[in-house]
């Protein structure tokens, strides 16, 4: 592999993209909070399949997937099997309306059985292919066609009585979330509604055409419905279930388009995915099935079911442990290492405690994201503005960024800073503050709870900040009304390289999901112009326009921290998605971005490699 | 009526005709002791020093417990790609922690994953689990004699009503309530575990009180005293009180070690105090390691068993002593 063709060695100046390329290939980034989500998949995706073949090209069993890079061929793929995974963020679930879930276990298990309009055919790059859609036709960046596939057909429930899918269904699909509104007519909290309250109409033209027209020109919308969050769900399921009872896991809520279906589907228990024998793309899943215990709040209890092959795949909070795992292993495990896309924030409520910008600007500066990343990473991770390095061509360079409040090297000028702010805006009269630790977070990382206020309270001088844990649902619960507590954790997935759509729906003063209450003129406008624009360079400069603003008012609260890298395993039976295959003495490179929905056309269990003996049988 | 009242327990000496028998000094007779029992006379130094460590921890430990050692790293480049990071960590920060160091002069039981120094958070936390060992055990003997002696001084339905609380709060599984105590709070303080954790002993307090108390109110001294017309408070405070406090002593002895089992058994959930060095929290800090770097997690974990297993044994020493049926055996 050449250095150069690495992505995160790549620079932001060497993407070319023409305009028509450009619209189709720009995708939504991180909504800071719109699009809160729990971590867990970032980990897990890491580690499934290879190259992704286009819709009706898919590998039939047994065909030889890509040479390695190293040019040693590769096995042959074979299809059969039950993988067994594990999901970080499984305990944490809020409904089973997809378009309302916030959280990442139900749009991580949609995106394995639901499908989107178009999808990123490669995440990392932004790439796009369609999915329900088997065409599309861009008029301009306010109006595309899409034509609908033929053969799409629910899975077969006493709701959907397995009937076709058709472009009423991607009507419904966006009219709802732009409506933000249920069947009865009551309103609802829908997350991506910023998204699709930029539509002004939706027609559908005939049984599998629909015409969407938007506001204003998004360059940004085919990547935004191709997003992490944008799988469409069934209507009469959603209606029944995600509706009447949006906190039951069962597995009818969700009746499949695509590779699985779901056998089982129920709290506290595992969820069982089963190979959909009606999906389109011909000859996927490779798997009869996967399961996903619902194990892991403890880490060890993780590493020793990956040891004993109860888990094929798998990666320690201590990077270090994992790499002495593959180690006492040697030549039985492959290392894969991937940027984490769920980014790290620390987040405090400026509607409530906050709500003097000086005092953000503080903490921001206070805020030591390098010694997180040595504590709790070990060093592996790399420090992001409020774009993530993993969009590296929109984020600020590394170079510009150390020169800025929070990010400099050196701490001392930052905590001065950090002290002067906080006096001068009576920063002790906020008395004791609370920077809730979120209780997943700290099922991997104890001493967070510790190591957060220790931090801030040795930076600023004061002993008045302390940690508490905290779930996700007591953020979610409260994000729509402003009540959210000050919190530290992953946040959303990023969903995509271009973060123009995400940084809109967090920050835009009109948006349905800018929690923070963000009201800035010269802010709006620069988003306003920076999602419509359709020049990679110019939209490059307007949102670094928009991250000095941010910057300059530490992001409004929504404080970016870091993004690290995970060090995983995987048993060398178990061939899963990845971007750059292992090679010897390299480890593979996985997918930053959200790549769930590829997996099921690459993950396959290799029976005849060495390391399958042993693992205990799985069948769903 | 006032000379009628002289303590029964003084009463009961003369009678009997011991009140001029010379008693040996307290050196002596706690050396007897450590004679006929030299397993409970370790466990009471043993339990001495836990206690002397915990309230000298302050001078005890060498540095503060949350200090992360650190190592300036000339590698450190601010500009490194992520990828050249995930190669070399040591290029993403300008400082490398002084992680699971080894035994030195400068750290005597090594550091942890985050660089601090184990011998300093091991003395911290032996101040936490003195504190909430013994006072938990206060609350629950405190609260548990009084109503024990309540439920077994008035008997009738005084008793049946409080006993019945006793039966609802025993039937309760005990963490389950501990759980509920300690999450319908925001934030679980050191004292808010301490009063759980009282509360927690307080229903066997009262049983074993409430026996103690029958067994004495029915003696000749409280009736004699009670025919002279002394008054419910005072009988109760004047003449069961000092003659159930050998048993106040056992139960107070031996709950020690049971809640400091039961704080480290909190704090390995992360219910116990948010902001405080516990050894719980160490083995909780220290158990994704486990495998790797067992240290942390095998030391705490060690300090809890010595703690509990010395408090346990002085509690059962005393036992042996206070109770004239088991001394010497």
């Amino acid at each position: 592999m050449r250095q150069d063709d690495n992505y995160w060695l790549r620079r932001p100046g060497s993407r070319r993209l023409g305009r028509r390329r450009f619209i189709a290939g720009a995708a939504s980034g991180t909504a800071a909070l719109a699009g809160l989500a729990l971590v867990g998949c970032g980990d897990d995706d890491d580690e499934k399949s290879g190259e992704t073949p286009a819709p009706g090209q898919t590998p039939t069993p047994g065909q030889t997937a890509a040479a390695s890079p190293t040019g040693t061929p590769a096995p042959q793929r074979t299809a059969g099997g039950v993988a067994r995974g594990v999901f970080l963020g499984a305990l944490d679930f809020d409904t089973v309306d997809l378009h309302r879930v916030r959280a990442n276990p139900t749009l991580w298990m949609s995106n394995s059985v639901l499908n989107k309009v178009v999808r990123h055919k490669n995440p990392d790059t932004g790439e796009i292919e369609g999915d329900l859609a088997e065409s599309w036709e861009p008029i301009d960046a306010a109006n595309y066609v899409f034509k609908i596939r033929k053969d799409v057909y629910w899975q077969n429930t006493p709701v959907t009585n397995g009937r076709q899918l058709t472009a009423e269904d991607i009507r419904w699909h966006w009219q709802r979330q732009k409506d933000g509104k249920l069947s009865d007519g009551s309103a609802g909290d829908f997350a991506r509604g910023s998204l699709y309250k930029q539509i002004s109409k939706i027609e559908v033209t005939d049984q599998f055409t629909i015409k969407v027209t938007l506001e204003k020109p998004n360059a940004t919308f085919l990547d935004s419905i191709s997003g992490f969050g944008a799988t469409v769900p069934n209507r009469e399921a959603t209606e029944q279930f995600g509706e009447k009872a949006p906190k039951t896991r069962t597995e009818e809520a969700m009746p499949a388009t695509g590779a699985y279906t779901i056998k089982q589907w129920r709290a506290d228990k595992e969820v069982i995915f089963q190979k959909n024998p009606k999906n389109f793309r011909k000859g996927e899943p490779l798997l009869d099935g996967t399961i996903v215990p619902l194990l892991f709040g403890d880490p060890a209890a993780h590493r020793i079911a990956f040891e004993q092959k109860q888990v094929d795949s798998w990666a320690a909070p201590d990077n270090n442990t994992t790499k002495s795992v593959i180690d006492a292993h040697k030549g039985q495990m492959r290392e894969v290492l991937t940027g984490v896309a769920n980014t790290v924030y620390l987040h405090l409520n400026m509607n409530k405690q906050f709500k003097d910008v000086r005092l953000v600007r503080a903490v921001n500066l206070a805020f030591d994201r390098r010694a997180l990343i040595q504590s709790l990473h070990q060093g592996l991770g790399q420090v992001s503005g409020p774009v993530t390095w993993l969009q590296e061509g929109y984020a600020i360079p590394t170079n510009d960024l150390i020169q800025m409040d929070g990010y400099r090297v050196n701490r001392d000028e930052d905590n001065k800073k950090a002290r002067e702010l906080w006096s001068a805006a009576n920063g002790a009269s906020l008395g004791e503050i609370n920077v809730a630790t979120i209780q997943d977070w700290l099922n991997v990382y104890p001493d967070t709870i510790t190591l957060i206020p220790a931090m801030l309270n040795k930076a600023l001088g004061v002993n008045q900040f302390v940690s508490r844990k905290a779930t996700y649902e007591d953020v979610t619960a409260n994000l729509a009304n402003g009540t959210f507590p000050n919190w530290f954790a992953w946040t959303s997935a990023v969903g995509g390289p271009d973060p123009r759509q995400g940084l809109r729906s967090t920050y835009h003063s009109t948006s349905t999901t800018n929690y923070q209450h963000v009201n800035n003129p010269e802010l709006d406008a620069l988003l306003d112009k920076a999602i419509q624009e359709t020049d990679y360079k110019k939209a490059i400069d307007l949102v670094r326009q928009i991250q000095k603003i941010l910057i300059d008012n530490a992001s409004f609260g929504n404080i970016n921290a870091y993004n690290y890298i995970s060090r995983g395993a995987s048993w060398n039976y178990f061939h899963g998605l990845l971007k750059v295959e292992a090679s010897e003495g390299k480890p593979g490179e996985g997918y930053s971005l959200f790549a769930g929905h590829l997996a099921p056309g690459a993950t396959w269990l290799d029976t005849k490699d060495a390391t399958y003996q042993g693992r205990p049988s799985a069948t769903v | 009526m006032a000379r009628a009242e002289q303590s029964t327990t003084a009463l009961a000496g003369e009678q009997f005709g011991f009140g001029n028998v010379e008693r040996p000094s307290l050196a002596r007779r706690l050396a007897a002791i450590a004679r006929r029992n030299k397993l409970g006379a370790i466990s009471f130094v043993l339990a001495a020093l836990v206690l002397f460590i915990g309230a000298f921890s302050p001078f005890l430990q060498r540095y503060e417990e949350e200090r992360q050692f650190q190592t300036a790293n000339p590698e450190f480049n601010p500009t490194a790609s992520p990828m050249e990071i995930a190669r070399n960590p040591n290029l993403s920060t300008p400082f490398v922690l002084n992680r699971f160091e080894g035994v030195s002069w400068d750290h005597w039981l090594g550091t942890d994953q985050l660089g601090r120094d184990i011998y300093s958070r091991l003395v911290v936390g032996a101040r936490l689990a003195i504190i909430i060992g013994i006072g938990a055990s206060l609350v629950s003997v405190a609260s548990g004699t009084a109503t024990g002696l309540i439920s077994g001084y008035f008997g009738g339905k005084t008793d049946f009503v409080l006993q019945r609380v006793v039966d609802g709060v025993q039937a309760f599984p005990g963490l389950v309530l501990l759980l509920l105590l300690v999450q319908v709070v925001e934030k679980p303080s050191l004292t808010l575990t301490v009063a759980v954790l009282g509360f927690l002993g307080w229903a066997a307090s009262t049983r074993i009180m409430r026996s103690a108390v029958l067994g004495v109110s029915s003696s000749g001294y409280v009736e004699a005293a009670r025919s002279t017309g002394a008054t419910n408070l005072r009988l109760m405070t004047r003449h069961i009180l000092p003659n159930v406090f050998a048993t106040m002593i056992i139960i107070f002895s031996i709950s020690i070690g049971l809640y400091i089992l039961a704080e480290a058994g909190l704090s390995f959930l992360g219910l116990g105090p948010a902001d405080q060095t516990t050894w719980g929290k160490m083995v909780n800090s220290g158990r994704n390691l486990i495998d790797t770097h067992p240290e942390e997690s095998l030391l705490s974990g060690a300090a809890i068993t010595f703690a509990v297993l010395v408090f346990n044994l002085a509690g059962d020493a005393l036992r042996d002593e206070l109770d004239p049926r088991l001394r010497g055996r």
